[in-house]
């Protein structure tokens, strides 16, 4: 090489290995995958998928168990003390055995009407609410169900580990996956997408991808609503209680820590800083479930039950501009086994939430992964085995489930061994 | 290359390296990329409900039918009791699609297929579904051992309709063992007619097959995610 050449080379791999930084840079890799949240009071064990440091995901998983009473703002009517009374499958923030009841009617044109609850001997009332709470603070707020509500429904805890890396999925990219779904079903599949507002960003709707119903598109509008739905404890986006009998803490309730921060704050990070659920890694390897894992594709499973999905970029702005995505959730692969699309595959429960009147019947898919934590099945917990649950889907599902029959006995054998390795 | 030029070019290369770093970083943390784009979908209204449609009206089934469908769900697994009254239709699952309950037996020597856990059906008691009791909010629903049939035992045998053409569809495979509902079938019903259902507070209309059951009236009614018997009242 002469020496002449020497500069030219050198500005030549300078720019390659910037060039070679970048690409590294914008690659997607795999979300960080543990369960990491150990039930332990003292949160040793926490480890977080890096958005915080362990120190403030321990704090922030705290306050996710703390036990609320009255003073703090508990009730009147609420269902737990703590999120992770519920939350707790096997690690905090996790799944439970506890499903909630929601009630409601039809009237004469087929429209779901939510119910108007009688509380205190009949001289107060909870309007307009489907949801209805296990306990109250005060007798007068036992909740009586009236009998003219003929819609009675069970909905499971949900999990909510790993749903940073859900709500840093684009919009579009659900969208997307909404409108592939009849052309790979030979359009049998339609998943519903629906847009649902912000509490933090008034006036401005997302993609809904969190609760059977996909009510909520941001992690901190979903625990603001859980927050005062399931402990009765109003914040600044969720400031009024469902009723006031009984209620002597001013609202909101929540409030802002020496951090300025708020509990639903706290709630929101700690899930944002969540690993996603783990396979378990030895089950997944052998050839059984590998087998599986192809049948669950070959049969159709994964039109809903999406087995991978890239999160948006760092720096996107989502949420109506309320958040922007950090570094350690931005362009991550997860693999959640669910296009956080509304279906209608016979097990629907009849209530309506933010969707509209056609979304009565439909349900969001059902996110598998950690899965093989959970023995009972389906949104009411009330299928037992992996075969029953699959059997029991029908509607949009019956040509998927039907190929689903048409598996000999090891295949299917296999399909489950996959599923119960997520 | 004089050595002023080669100076210039490294320069120029580094340079040139830093830039592009800047902007990879400016793309990864700075809110150079794009905020999510606003999709022009409408939000959901509160319209009225796709009113649910009839189930579509369709003949009464023959015994041939009745016959083709239950091979086509169970193959060789299940034999119907052969006579006019041991099959009855409706929507039974609330789906507006039209179903078929008929009486069965499993065929001698085939009993380990019935019960097979990964058969291509779901076994259940009507007798022991699980219904939310209407006092309770927050429930725990009990775990049950997964019923088995019995040689020569009589059941329902159930096939979910799936569209118009209801359970004659070739896609309709949705299908359902019980146990304890085998009875005198004395027609149909819908559900919200009975008062013990309306107690219940489920989360479906359907139509209910009512039976004499040992000599008791009664009803075979879907819970939303199972079928259960329910004496008659008053």
């Amino acid at each position: 090489m002469t020496r002449r050449k020497l500069p030219l080379l050198l500005c030549i791999a300078t720019v390659a290995v910037a060039l070679a930084i970048v690409a590294i840079a914008q690659t997607a890799t795999p979300a960080p995958a543990a369960f990491a949240t150990p039930l332990n009071n003292n949160q040793s064990g926490a480890v977080s998928n890096g958005f915080t440091t362990n120190a403030v995901f321990a704090a922030d998983e705290a306050i996710f168990m703390e036990e609320e009473d009255i003073g703090d703002g508990l009730g009147p009517v609420y269902n737990a003390r703590s999120c992770v009374d519920c939350h707790a499958q096997p690690n905090v923030g996790g799944t439970s055995q506890v499903t909630e009841l929601r009630i409601g009617h039809t009237d004469g044109a087929g429209n779901f009407v939510n119910p108007t609850i009688t509380i205190n001997d009949g001289a107060n009332t909870i309007p307009n609410r489907s949801l209805i709470n296990d306990r109250s603070i005060c007798a007068q707020d036992s909740a009586n169900v009236p009998g003219a509500e003929t819609i009675r429904a069970l909905r499971a805890t949900t999990n909510v580990l790993g749903d940073g890396f859900v709500e840093a999925i684009d919009s579009n990219t659900l969208l997307s996956i909404a409108n592939a779904q009849p052309g790979q079903s030979g359009g049998q599949i339609a998943g519903t997408f629906i847009q649902v507002p912000l509490s933090e960003a008034p006036g401005q709707v997302r993609a809904g991808r969190f609760g059977w119903k996909n009510q909520q598109a941001s992690l901190l509008s979903f625990a603001a609503d859980a927050y005062v739905n399931e402990q009765g404890v109003t914040s600044r986006l969720q400031p009024n209680e469902s009723t006031t009998v009984c209620d002597t803490v001013a609202d909101p309730e929540d409030h802002n820590d020496a951090n300025g921060l708020a509990d639903i704050d706290h709630f929101a990070r700690f899930m944002r800083a969540t690993q996603v659920p783990p396979v378990d890694a030895t089950l997944a390897a052998t050839s059984d479930a590998q087998a599986g894992a192809s049948l669950f594709n070959a049969i159709g499973c994964n039109i809903c039950h999406v087995t991978s999905i890239t999160t948006s970029p760092a720096g996107t702005v989502i949420n109506g501009g309320a958040f922007t995505v950090p570094a350690a959730l931005g362009n991550k692969i997860i693999h959640p086994y669910s296009d956080f699309l509304l279906h209608n595959v016979g097990t629907g429960d009849g209530v309506v939430q933010n969707g509209g009147q056609a979304t009565a019947n439909m349900m969001r898919t059902v996110p598998l992964w950690g899965g093989r934590t959970r023995d009972r099945l389906m949104h009411d917990l009330l299928t037992f085995t992996r075969n029953d649950a699959i059997l029991r889907h029908a509607g949009e599902a019956t040509g998927v489930i039907n190929n689903y029959r048409s598996l000999s006995t090891t295949q299917k054998n296999q399909l489950i061994t996959f599923l119960q390795s997520l | 290359m004089s050595r002023a030029k080669s100076f210039l070019l490294v320069r120029l290369a580094l340079a040139t390296a830093a830039l592009i770093a800047l902007q990879a970083c400016n793309h990864s943390s700075n809110g150079a990329v794009p905020a999510e784009k606003p999709i022009a979908v409408a939000t959901p209204q509160p319209s009225p409900a796709a009113s649910p449609t009839a189930t579509p009206k369709l003949p009464p089934p023959s015994q041939a039918e009745v016959e083709a469908a239950l091979h086509r769900v169970f193959g060789d697994d299940l034999v119907a009791i052969a006579n006019s009254q041991s099959f009855i239709a409706g929507d039974f699952n609330g789906d507006q699609s039209e179903d078929l309950a008929v009486i069965a037996r499993p065929t001698a020597g085939k009993l380990d297929d019935v019960n097979n856990e990964l058969a291509n059906w779901t076994i259940q008691d009507a007798d022991k579904a699980f219904i939310p009791p209407p006092g309770k909010k927050v429930v725990v629903p009990p775990k049950q051992e997964r019923p088995r049939v019995a040689p020569g035992e009589q059941v329902l045998a159930i096939i979910h309709g799936f569209g118009p053409s209801g359970w004659r569809n070739p896609d309709a495979r949705q299908a359902y063992i019980i146990k304890h509902a085998a009875a005198n079938f004395q027609g149909t019903a819908p559900s919200v007619s009975q008062k013990a259902i309306r107690a219940m507070k489920l989360p479906v209309e359907t139509e209910i097959i009512k039976e004499i059951r040992d000599n008791k009236k009664g009803f075979l009614f879907w819970t939303g995610g199972a079928y259960a018997w329910h004496p008659e009242q008053g």
